[in-house]
């Protein structure tokens, strides 16, 4: 099969719409505070990265707009849609994300093919399957594998799957927790290709990475969380701009004076409060 | 919910497809449905064949009437294991376990939660009707059959009511468990007093259900005789308790499921029709119950699945360290302890092995230490009638099911055998060092077992001690014999049917290794040779055989490659 030059993505808006609006996640265990009053929003046309050291409350925050966590508090819309209203308000927005987790899970008695015809169905995006999972096969080099049985595949195969389950239907709002880890040289050039495709098509995109080289040349804007909270929110330049920090700092040097744990964990206050608004 | 059938029947068929194609899964599962079909066959080969010569003690009536009520209590007996058991999960941590595939791909999917939950018990449906199917056939099978002269397949009510009574307990367990895991709360108090009053409901009916019935058997088996109970009257008193009024009466659907059996000796009538109907309710009400907790499933069973596949991963590859951070993670490891140091070499693996138990609690063996009292128990029931042949064969089976216990330092060393194997110890060394806390564990466990057996006179002073000879030899046997294994099929982890044919495998070679201390027990035993003296000799022999199976060992250690 040869490589097709175009991308999967229909073209969803020309004007920039607010996709994932989150106001005031919160996520309590018992006497923990996963996330605390989290709020930020990703347009269309951007990819936005969560930046944090372990512990933050990414995967959690991922996970909460994912729907597969319920969080303690606030809210989360989805294309408009509440995603914690239950009913078919949650199927809707359901319907416009895809989560890509940090660990490849996919059902290793389906094939390859199989899979993703599944992943189809189950969001009810069957219309021009064929042509689209033939095209992503090609793109992750998974047309060998067509009719294997996952269980078959290695770890970074696994992976690669995923992410086809994630492009393979019609989300507007893309989550990876992540993405690049894993993959193969060619892979992750192939994923990147994908995320500038998407955002190029009007969809919305988080993600999370440890990653910072990667944040910094692929984000349009950075969310950088610390013990649940966020500490700091904006382009690179508004990030360098709070942290004092000269107009050729990296965002691994922006990072660390970020998330210094001087202090209380608001180092920047208004950041979050400015983030609200 | 086409997706959510797509995927439950491609999963099924290739399944079928991957099992066919292979020959380690195939013989196995050949095997076990040859043993099923079997049975089956027996009870239907009964009936054809008339079986005249055989004067059937019982009417169908007399099975109406509740006369000898042996299949009732049976069966009875069976669903209140069955109930028991849902009690005691619905009182664990856990809640409805899921593959992490379906967390990744189900939970985030515009799918609606009761199709899910659905999908998921449907599964555990299936899995229920088997017993449902086979319990009523091995129990009623080919001699009730033939005694009564009834088809097996007139037995399909009461297969049906059981299999509808595992479903409503499972359900009702399910839903207990999710409301107890429920986080949707903001109210952590409130939540906490729920959680609370929940699991307390649940311990009162369990201690209400188990202390009631033996309460109940005691008072039956005293009241029908003086003196001494015999086993005989005490398996009739709890006959009587089972088949009962406290039964029939209070667990009516235990007394409803049972009864739906009787149709097939009775035909039908109104009470049989109300009894299913009932049933069939039950099951709906459970589902109704269980769908009412729709809203809490997804984080509880994430936090399972998390903890669960980390735990049984840790396990099946033999990760010694990560089940015991899981358990200091659950709270249950105790704090570090010191242990002197032992010695250089071999002694460092010893040593290391030593610490890990000191931080082990003493509630990790209390299960063991409940298996190995169910001799005694035995003894005490049956009247202390002694057996020196149940007490050998208990040895040999109760070593042999434990070893394999044992074995995880064993699979820890095979894990990390880019450590283990640049050791500058010799093979037979290592795994002395790795076994021998084992070998000790397994004896003390054995010990145990017999001292209690000594204690309540099921076993004499001079079997006694040849068992305790016997006891050290026969772990360190059992154990060598299982660790050829874990070196010869190391993939258990990633590889069901090698972790099946090593399973059948090892037990095999494990019977044929006991051959010749078998031999020497049984003709020191013909020639009345002294007890002390047939166990000195078993114990020689087999000390012999474990001393070549740790040489065998050792060349297969020595020849591991964890990449061929």
């Amino acid at each position: 099969m040869q490589r097709t030059t175009e991308h999967n993505f229909a073209r969803y808006n020309t004007a920039t719409v607010l996709l994932l609006d989150v106001r005031g996640l919160s996520k309590r265990y018992r006497k923990f505070d996963a996330l605390s009053d989290l709020s930020f929003s990703v347009s269309s046309g951007e990819i936005v990265g969560l930046l944090g050291p372990n512990g933050a409350g990414k995967t959690t925050s991922l996970r909460c707009i994912a729907g597969i966590i319920r969080p303690t508090g606030g809210s989360i819309f989805v294309n408009g849609s509440d995603l914690l209203a239950g009913g078919e308000a949650e199927r809707e927005a359901k319907r416009r994300v895809a989560f890509v987790p940090e660990q490849p899970n996919p059902y290793e008695l389906l094939t390859v093919w199989e899979h993703l015809k599944f992943v189809a169905l189950a969001y009810e995006t069957t219309e021009g399957f064929d042509e689209r999972a033939g095209d992503l096969l090609v793109r992750f080099d998974l047309a060998a594998k067509r009719d294997s049985l996952v269980g078959t595949l290695s770890k970074g195969m696994r992976q690669k799957l995923t992410i086809a389950c994630a492009f393979v239907r019609h989300a507007t709002v893309f989550l990876f927790d992540e993405p690049l880890i894993g993959l193969d040289p060619r892979g992750a050039r192939e994923l990147r290709e994908q995320l500038v495709a998407a955002r190029e098509a009007g969809a919305a995109i988080l993600v999370s990475t440890h990653m910072l080289d990667t944040a910094q040349t692929l984000c349009d804007r950075i969310v950088i969380l610390r013990q649940g909270r966020m500490v700091a929110e904006g382009t690179l330049d508004a990030l360098r701009e709070r942290a004092q920090a000269t107009g050729f700092a990296s965002l691994e040097e922006v990072f660390f004076t970020l998330t210094a744990e001087h202090g209380d964990v608001g180092v920047l206050p208004e950041a979050s409060a400015e983030a609200r608004e | 919910m086409h997706a959510l059938v797509y995927l439950g029947t491609r999963r099924f068929v290739n399944s079928l497809k991957r099992s066919v194609r292979n020959p380690r899964v195939l013989v196995p599962a050949l095997l076990f449905l040859g043993i099923i079909f079997l049975v089956v066959l027996a009870s239907f080969g009964a009936k054809a064949q008339g079986r005249d010569d055989i004067v059937a003690p019982f009417t169908p009536q007399e099975f109406v009437t509740g006369g000898p009520g042996a299949l009732i209590a049976a069966i009875r007996s069976v669903l209140l294991v069955s109930l028991f058991t849902s009690v005691v999960t619905a009182l664990g941590n856990g809640t409805i376990f899921f593959q992490p595939s379906d967390i990744d791909f189900l939970f985030p999917a515009p799918l609606s939660r009761r199709g899910i939950l659905f999908f998921q018990m449907l599964g555990r449906y299936g899995r229920m009707i088997l017993p449902a199917i086979y319990l009523p056939l091995a129990f009623g099978g080919a001699t009730l059959t033939a005694m009564v002269q009834v088809s097996p397949l007139a037995l399909w009510p009461g297969m049906l009511g059981m299999w509808l009574f595992f479903i409503a307990t499972a359900n009702i367990a399910q839903a207990a468990l999710l409301a107890r895991a429920s986080k949707t709360e903001t109210d952590d108090s409130k939540a906490a007093h729920r959680r609370v009053v929940v699991r307390r409901a649940i311990a009162s009916f369990a201690v209400v259900l188990v202390f009631g019935l033996a309460w109940l058997a005691f008072r039956a088996s005293l009241m029908s005789v003086r003196g001494p109970v015999s086993l005989g009257q005490t398996i009739r008193a709890v006959l009587r308790v089972i088949n009962g009024e406290a039964v029939s009466v209070l667990l009516l659907p235990v007394a409803w499921a049972s009864d739906l059996l009787l149709v097939a000796f009775a035909g039908w009538d109104t009470a049989a029709v109300l009894k299913l109907l009932g049933l069939f309710t039950l099951a709906g009400v459970s589902l109704l119950l269980l769908f009412s907790r729709e809203r809490d499933f997804y984080e509880g069973a994430l936090e399972t699945t998390e903890r669960r596949t980390r735990l049984v991963n840790a396990v099946q590859s033999g990760d010694a360290g990560t089940v015991l951070s899981q358990m200091a993670r659950d709270g249950q490891l105790l704090p570090g302890r010191t242990v002197p140091v032992l010695g250089m070499g071999a002694w460092a693996i010893l040593w290391k092995d030593l610490i890990s138990l000191t931080r082990t609690p003493l509630r990790s063996w209390l299960t063991l230490l409940f298996i190995a009292a169910f001799p005694a128990a035995l003894g005490v029931a049956v009247g202390g009638r002694r057996s020196e042949l149940a007490v050998l064969l208990w040895l040999v089976l109760f070593t042999l099911n434990m070893a394999n216990l044992f074995l995880l330092s064993v699979r820890d060393m095979v894990r990390r055998v880019d450590i283990t194997k640049a050791l500058p110890i010799a093979p037979a060394r290592i795994l002395m060092g790795e076994l021998a806390l084992s070998i000790a564990q397994l004896t003390l466990l054995g010990v145990f077992s017999l001292s209690l057996m000594a204690l309540t006179g099921v076993v004499r002073g001079p079997m006694f001690g040849a068992a305790l000879l016997i006891l050290p030899t026969l772990a360190a046997l059992l154990l060598f014999v299982q660790t050829c294994f874990v070196l010869l099929y190391p993939q258990r982890r990633d590889d069901v049917a090698q972790n099946a044919v090593a399973g059948f495998v090892s037990v095999g070679a494990c019977i044929a290794a006991l051959f010749p201390s078998l031999l020497i027990g049984i003709s020191l035993f013909i020639v009345r040779a002294p007890l002390l003296i047939m166990g000195g000799g078993v114990t020689l022999a087999n000390g012999i055989a474990a001393f070549i199976t740790l040489q065998v060992a050792a060349h297969l250690w020595q020849r591991f490659d964890p990449t061929d």
